[in-house]
Order: structure tokens, then sequence, then C-alpha cells
């Protein structure tokens, strides 16, 4: 199918006083706008081994295939794969140290996405059932995402 | 069959957290030319040089604008591998064993000490779904340590004993910048980063060069006594996003192995020492199971029972690996120099006995995503 | 003697200002589909890959090739990253050769690339310049090649006009280029008219900055002879460096090109690359470099580059066609620009080239150049097998 009859995003940012505009490509995009429209995550199929990406990157490296045009539902609930917490932080460090990070998959995923765990370090353990929690507003930016909570 | 190729030499600048009052040019300088002197090869025999630089870690585009001069390559065959020096020695190796070039100079450098330490590796971070998450070599690697405990249900003292085994190393290796006598307890209570590695398990940020000198069979002679010859190499790359993968599994690492040591005729168990790079002591774990060295999860275990002791049957890291010194771009260089020191019995204090056959292997990109084995013998 | 390498397949995307449908990756995989196509091959007979792009600056992500190892079709295969400025798109064709040279490799992907939008392009080009010693001054690309063009044009007296020309008949030629950005029908008053940007030169003797992909399939000779009816022989290469700065540098004496191209003309036994080359393929980012180059490579006579072009000896109906896909001044991405020299350099020999095809071209040349305007790289293409 076409790249360009894919719905598709930019994000603006930069790199000490350099500015940049990056393209987000069709699935991100369109990822990007579910979170900013719908507040929930969907999954790209890959047609030739059926794996579902969360968050996708228009094509299975493993396969070398497009992914499918139409996204598959996943969630609303996922499970912490791996985590951290990280207590140094680095100038691109999106919450104050000390803060959670986890890999969540989610529920219908095949891979997991990497975002903040809302939760006390005590409680959060490989395995550990979440929601995503939205912000209030949302722009179409992985940031909308405030992060996961425990269910 | 390529043309055998050999490293004839190798100089390390010493590492240091910083050198505030040396340009980085003179630091590559200062490695390169008293390397030629020492090989009494005059810089006219120098046919080739393939460098390592990073422009991020520079700060100055097109890094090797800069760098050709300070390492000879004026008016010579040149280009630039944009990768930590171990990689660089795989596309210097193919111009050799190509047959047109008899001698090929890899030059890898840094001065980590001029950016923030998690920012090199945090500008790999693609801009949609990373940069936004500040994720970096630290915190991937962290996600990739806590992904191999729960994996193979291996504890915290694990990563503590393999750096703990790194830094009493490195007391008896000159060019070491972190080097401690340290006990598995000590490392634990080291300052957290990032759970569960604490700063003893996770590597410094160093100023320095490597550069090896790459020789084909018909010349080696020539500029050293005792050629360590490259009897494999093999790289292997997974995919990008960390999220993508399992971060447990080593398969990367093992198929970078396998290829290395099919081109080498050897497996294994025909290594007697082992050089690896990982960003914390955790992923040294992971990269001794990938090489081989010990079952899926059984790293840990091998460890306690001594086998990768400087008196066990594997001895690794005698240098001290990279958790004593950490040269971005150079590290793997380092790894080759020390199995090359080895190899030829140069290896002081720290000397295994007898070897004749060594692993360097070093990684690329964020949580082992890209591994480089070589396999060097004499 | 060395193993024989040919290419047997080629890809590219057609150059544009900005792609906002694909990110980085995006347009690396299109350009590798499109020469997996063009070889007849899948991802499955990739044996290794090897990947370029420059300034990572450009797309603001270090390590490029990582973030686009999915798309390149890297997957559990080797895999590393060139950068040599201008040249890597050259420099990662070399490679790709390498690969193959060494024995360890059967067919290799090489694949090249820059999203130059992403980001401000002179902005974070003025990083080249050293911090401490030249940034301040820095502007860019335009003001090097200045510089160069400056001293080059008082020693030899090349006049402006002649260097419009070049202008003129690069986009000319891309408008037979389906893939360039550029396809200009314009004349030498709209050249000398246009605003100036770095004395001597103005907008449009200036290339574009164009977001966009090129990669290439090297084979060795077995599999050559099996996948390909036509491959392009690689005959020559060299890639040699010169420094940025040095005391005695003149700027109009390209001594590193001077030495790459004699060390491949030896290879092949050109003694007289004017007639013996039938296509040559430069890197013309500005257009008086189009003359300094086609000079360095013995084209024609020393000082000589300005009658060259006015003879119309350079043009498609001349005896010694240059850059019959519109060159550099017609789409530049950086990352790939120099590996579409070579690119296009093997589609002149293997018939491929279409409406930009010289006729009956058997021997091209691809050349690139980068950094403080001093690296530079060569590389001899045929259809004749050596």
């Amino acid at each position: 199918m076409k790249m360009s009859d894919r719905k598709y995003g930019v994000m603006k940012g930069s790199i000490g006083d350099a500015p940049y505009n990056w393209t987000t490509g069709g699935t991100a995009g369109r990822l990007l706008a579910e979170f900013r429209d719908k507040r929930r995550f969907v999954g790209f199929r890959c047609p030739a081994c059926g794996k579902v990406y969360v968050p996708a990157r228009d094509i299975c490296g493993e396969c070398y295939e497009d992914l499918e045009e139409e996204p598959v539902k996943v969630g609303p609930q996922g499970e912490v794969v791996s985590f951290t917490i990280i207590r140094e932080a680095n100038p691109e460090s999106p919450a104050e140290v000390p803060y959670a990070l986890g890999v969540v998959r989610m529920d219908g995923a095949d891979t997991g996405i990497v975002a903040l765990l809302l939760a006390d370090e005590k409680d959060i353990g490989v395995g550990m059932r979440v929601v995503p929690v939205w912000r209030e507003e949302r722009t179409g930016h992985m940031s909308d995402l405030r992060g996961f909570a425990p269910v | 069959m390529a043309e055998k190729v050999a490293i004839v030499g190798v100089k390390e600048y010493k590492p240091a957290e910083a050198y505030p009052d040396t340009f980085y040019t003179q630091i590559i300088v200062d490695t390169v030319m008293p390397l030629l002197e020492e090989m009494n090869m005059p810089w006219e025999e120098m046919e080739s040089l393939v460098a390592a630089g990073c422009d991020m870690q520079d700060g100055r585009s097109i890094s090797n604008v800069f760098t050709v001069d300070a390492m000879g390559g004026f008016m010579k065959e040149e280009s630039k591998v944009e990768e930590d020096m171990a990689v660089a020695l795989i596309y210097a190796y193919m111009r050799v064993a190509s047959g047109r070039f008899q001698t090929c100079l890899v030059c890898g450098y840094g001065k980590g000490s001029e950016l923030h330490p998690h920012y090199f590796t945090g500008l790999q971070s693609e801009p949609v779904f990373m940069k936004p998450m500040g994720l970096d070599g630290l915190s991937t690697s962290a996600l990739q340590a806590t992904a191999y405990m729960s994996k193979y249900g291996i504890s915290r003292e694990a990563g503590a004993a393999m750096a703990a085994l790194d830094l009493r190393n490195a007391l008896k290796d000159p060019n070491a910048q972190r080097a401690m006598d340290v006990s598995v307890d000590e490392v634990l209570r080291s300052r957290e980063l990032a759970y569960p590695i604490t700063e003893l398990e996770y590597v410094p940020v160093s100023d320095g060069c490597v550069a090896v000198m790459l020789a084909s069979g018909e010349v080696a002679s020539k500029y050293a006594d005792k050629p360590v010859w490259i009897e494999g190499i093999g790289n292997c790359n997974d995919l990008f996003y960390p999220g993508h993968r399992d971060l447990a599994d080593t398969r990367c690492v093992k198929a970078a192995a396998e290829r290395a040591y099919k081109m080498a005729g050897v497996g294994a168990a025909d290594i007697q020492l082992a050089e690896v790079y990982g960003y914390s002591s955790w992923q040294e774990l992971m990269v001794l199971e990938g090489l081989g060295f010990a079952g899926d999860g059984g790293a840990p275990a091998a460890l306690e029972a001594g086998k990768f002791n400087p008196g066990g049957e594997l001895p690794v890291n005698t240098s001290g690996g990279a958790l004593s010194a950490n040269v971005w771009m150079a590290c793997g260089g380092a790894r080759v120099a020390e199995c090359f020191l080895q190899l030829r019995g140069e290896a002081g204090g720290r000397q295994v006995e007898g070897a004749t056959r060594a692993v360097a292997h070093a990684v690329s990109g964020l949580a082992l995503q890209s591994n480089t084995v070589i396999v060097l013998g004499r | 003697m060395a193993r024989k390498v040919a290419v047997i397949g080629t890809g590219q995307t057609k150059t544009v200002t900005r792609r906002t449908d694909v990110d980085f990756p995006g347009l690396v995989r299109e350009a590798v589909t499109a020469a997996l196509g063009d070889a007849g091959i899948t991802m499955r007979d990739v044996d290794a890959v090897i990947f370029g792009s420059s300034p990572e600056y450009f797309e603001g992500v270090n390590n490029p090739e990582k973030w686009c190892l999915d798309a390149s079709g890297g997957f559990m295969k080797p895999q590393f990253r060139m950068h040599t400025g201008g040249t890597v798109g050259a420099s990662t064709g070399i490679g790709g050769y390498y690969h193959v040279a060494s024995g360890m490799f059967g067919v290799v992907l090489a694949v090249t690339g820059d999203k130059l939008s992403e980001g401000e392009v002179q902005y974070n080009l003025s990083t080249v310049y050293d911090p401490i010693f030249g940034r301040d001054m820095a502007a860019g690309a335009p003001s090097a090649v200045a510089i160069q063009a400056s001293r080059y044009m008082h020693k030899y007296g090349v006049t402006e006009e002649q260097t419009a020309m070049v202008a003129v008949q690069d986009r000319k030629n891309a408008r037979n280029n389906p893939y360039a950005q550029l396809q200009l029908d314009i004349t030498v008053e709209d050249v000398m008219k246009s605003p100036p940007l770095c004395t001597p030169i103005k907008l449009l003797d200036a290339c574009p900055a164009s977001d966009g992909a090129a990669a290439m399939i090297f084979a060795c000779e077995e599999k050559a002879k099996k996948l390909c009816p036509r491959p392009a022989w690689v005959r020559a290469v060299s890639g040699i460096a010169e420094s940025a700065n040095y005391p005695y540098r003149d700027w109009a004496e390209p001594i590193a090109l001077i030495k790459a191209a004699r060390k491949c003309y030896a290879e092949c036994g050109i003694t007289d690359p004017r007639k013996q080359l039938d296509v040559v393929e430069l890197y013309d980012a500005f257009s008086p470099q189009m003359l300094i180059w086609a000079e360095a490579l013995g084209l024609c006579e020393r000082g000589e580059g300005g009658r060259l072009i006015e003879s119309g000896a350079a043009s498609m109906q001349g005896d010694i066609p240059i850059n019959p896909s519109g060159g550099v001044l017609s789409a530049n991405t950086i990352g790939a620009t120099a590996m579409v020299r070579q690119v296009e350099a093997c589609l002149q020999v293997m018939g491929g080239a279409d409406q930009r095809q010289v006729e009956g071209a058997e021997w091209a040349l691809a050349h690139g150049w980068g950094g403080g305007i001093q690296f530079h790289t060569v590389m001899i293409v045929s259809s004749e097998e050596p």
C-alpha cells in the first residue's frame, strides 16, 4: 500500500539550539493521533509473522514487510515486562529523579512500549498489570501518555 | 580464501576521566606516532587508514575533517566508520584481505569528558517514542538487566560480582582509569544509578585513543616478531526499539559469535581468554553467555564458580574491561589491544599463561543491539 | 589480483525538499526495496548490509544506522555505518565493494541517505567547523566553496558566465531524470541575476537540500553472473584524504582527487580519460566545481574547464557527457549524493539509464567529495569484465 496514503505526523523538538521538525512516519503518526483523539493504544500487525507491534514503525524488521494498514485493537490493560528506577538523569529526562520507567506490553500486542510507571517503587515488579494514564491536554505526542499506573 | 591478516602493533593512550589541557587531536598524534616508531614502520608504509570517531561526541560534524592528519592519513587511502573501532577494524580487515592493501591503521578516540556522561548515548534515541522518555545507555541497560534477572531468576549479587572482578583485575593494568580492590557488597552499596545498576557496575567515561595496525600475512613479520592473527570476525544486529525484542535474549551475540567461530574454525571451548564490552556488568554476563562460555542464564553461576577469574578456566577482562575505562568509539579497540598483549605474552602481571587464542567483543548501540566478535590467535 | 566485484542492482528515491509521509528509516526502506527489486533478489539473499549517512545532526539522532536497522534490512545481519561527510555515499559504496572483495560476503546491500528537512540544514552544516577555530565565522557550505571558487576562477581566468553554464546544463539534464529535484529550464542570464549567497556563488549556482536515499547491491563474480545479465563491474576504487587546513594548500588544486583519479586510471589502463571514459558523474554541489573536478580528472587541461563547458563537449551531445543525471546541482541529499553518482554510473554501463542514457556507454566514472573539500572518492565501473 502507498506510504503517502498513511496518516502522518510531525514532531517539533530541539537538540541544544538546533530546531527540528521530525516526521513520524505513518504507523507512528497514527498511534500518536489515537493518543490525542481517542486516548488509547492501537497496534499494527505484520502480515507475514502475525506479530502485533506497539509502538509500530511502519515495518516488521524481522520479516522485512510493511505492517498492515488497518490497526488492531490492543489493551486496555498491559503488563510490565521490565522496569527500572532512574536515579541519575540526563538532559532529556521526562521527570525529576527518581522516576520509574517500564517496558509495558499491552494485551494483544507482541512488543512493549517504554514509558513512565506511575507507582511507588516498592510496588513495581515484572508481571504487574497496568493501565495507561492520559494527560488532559493532548497534542499527538508521546508525552500525551503520562504513564502507566497499576490496575 | 582471503589473505591472512594480522595485528602487528597496538597503542593505547592512557585513558583518564579528563584531559582538560590536551586537545583531542594531540591525543591522537601522541598515540599514532609512537605506534609507528615502536613498530619501525615508516609512515610511507602505512597504506591505508580507517578511523572510528563520532561527530556527536566531538561536537564537530564530519569528525574526520580534523582528525585525518592527526592519524597520519594525509594523502592516503582513508575512510571512517562511525562506530566503535572494533567495527572499524572489521572494515580495515576487509581492505587488507582484499589484497589491495598491505597495511592499514585503525584508530578510535574520544573525549567523553566534553559532554554530559549520558548525552552521548541519549542522542541515540529516536525522536518520537524514545527521546521523550529520556532513554539512553543507562536506562536501556537497566531495563535489560531487570529483564535478564527476571527471566533467569538471577540475584543482584551477580551484576555486582562481575563488576568486582573487572575492577579488581584493573589493579594490574597500568592503563586502568578505575581500579579498586572492591567486594561484591561494596559494589552493591555504591550509588544506584538506575535499578539494578550501581555506579560501580556501569561504564565510566574516559578521554583517550587506541590505535591498532593491521598487516597482510605477506608483510606482517616485517613489523612484528609475533603477529597476532585475526582468525574470525562476526558482526550482528538486532531490532532497534528496545521494546520490540526480548531484552534478555542474546540471539544477536550468539549469531555474531557463531560467525566469528565459524570463520576461525573454532568453538567456544577453544578460547582461552575473553575481553567483553557492555555498558554494565549485567550485559557482560549476558555477552559471556552469548559467546558460549556459559548456558543461558548460567554466567552468574560460572562466575561464582571461578571460571572467569584470572586463574580460572577462561579469564575474562584481565584488563578490567570497560568498567575500568571507557573511551566511546575506542573501547572495543582496548579489548582488542588487551588480547593482543596477552597473546604475545606481554601482559605483565595480568598474563594468562600460554594463551594462544582469545576473543575480543564489542557493542554498539543500546541494550546490546549490535555486537562484534573477533577471534584472535597466535 | 583482487576478487571481481560487480553491481547487480540499484535503487533511489525521488529527491524532494521534504517528505512528510515517511520518517528517515522509511526513506531508507524505499531505496532498499527499489534496489532489491532491480536486482531481482530478496532480503534473504543479502549476506551483509553497509549503511551510510552524513552528519547525525541532520536527523538529530546519533548512530542513525541503529535507528534505521529494521528499515535497512539489517536484522540479524552484519551491518555498520560509514560517515565521511559528502563522500559518504561513495565511501559506503566503496565499503560495499570491499565487503565482497575481501571474500567474506557474496551479496552485499549498500544503502545511504539523509533527511535534511528534519532540521535547519545550514545550521547543522555549520557544526562541521571547529567550535574553537572557526565556527563563529561559518556560513554553512557555501562559504568554503566560495573560497575554492574564487581562487580557481582567479587563477585560471574562468568567468562567472562560464560557471553559470554548468548550472544551466545540469538542470537541463535533470529534466531527463525522474529522480532529480530541480528540473529547471533556465538561462545563463537567470543564473547571473539570481541572488548572491557567497560571492561568487549565487542561488542558482547552488545545490538544493533534499530528502532521499539510494542503494546498491554488490555481488561476487559467481553471484553476479548468475543473477544479472549485464552487471556493472567495479574496475577501480579509491578514496584519498587531504587535510582541511595546511600551510601550502592551494584551494584550486585538488591534489587528493588528482591522486585518486591517477590510481584508478592506472588500475584500468586508462591513459586518456576523455577518450576512454564514456560518461562521468561528478559531485558538483556548486557550479564552479564541475570545472575544477573535470580538470583534476584529466577530462581537459588544467585551467581549460571554462572552455570545456562552453564547447558543449560535456553536454549529452558532447564527447564526454558529464552528469546526465543533472548532477548534484539538481539533487543533494548529502548522505546519498555520492552514491547516486555511483548508481548513475552503473545505470549507464548497464544500459538502464532510460532518457538520460549515453548511447553505448561502457566505461563510467563516479566521483564524490566531502569534508573541508578534502576527501575525494573515485569509482570506475564498466560493462567489460576485468
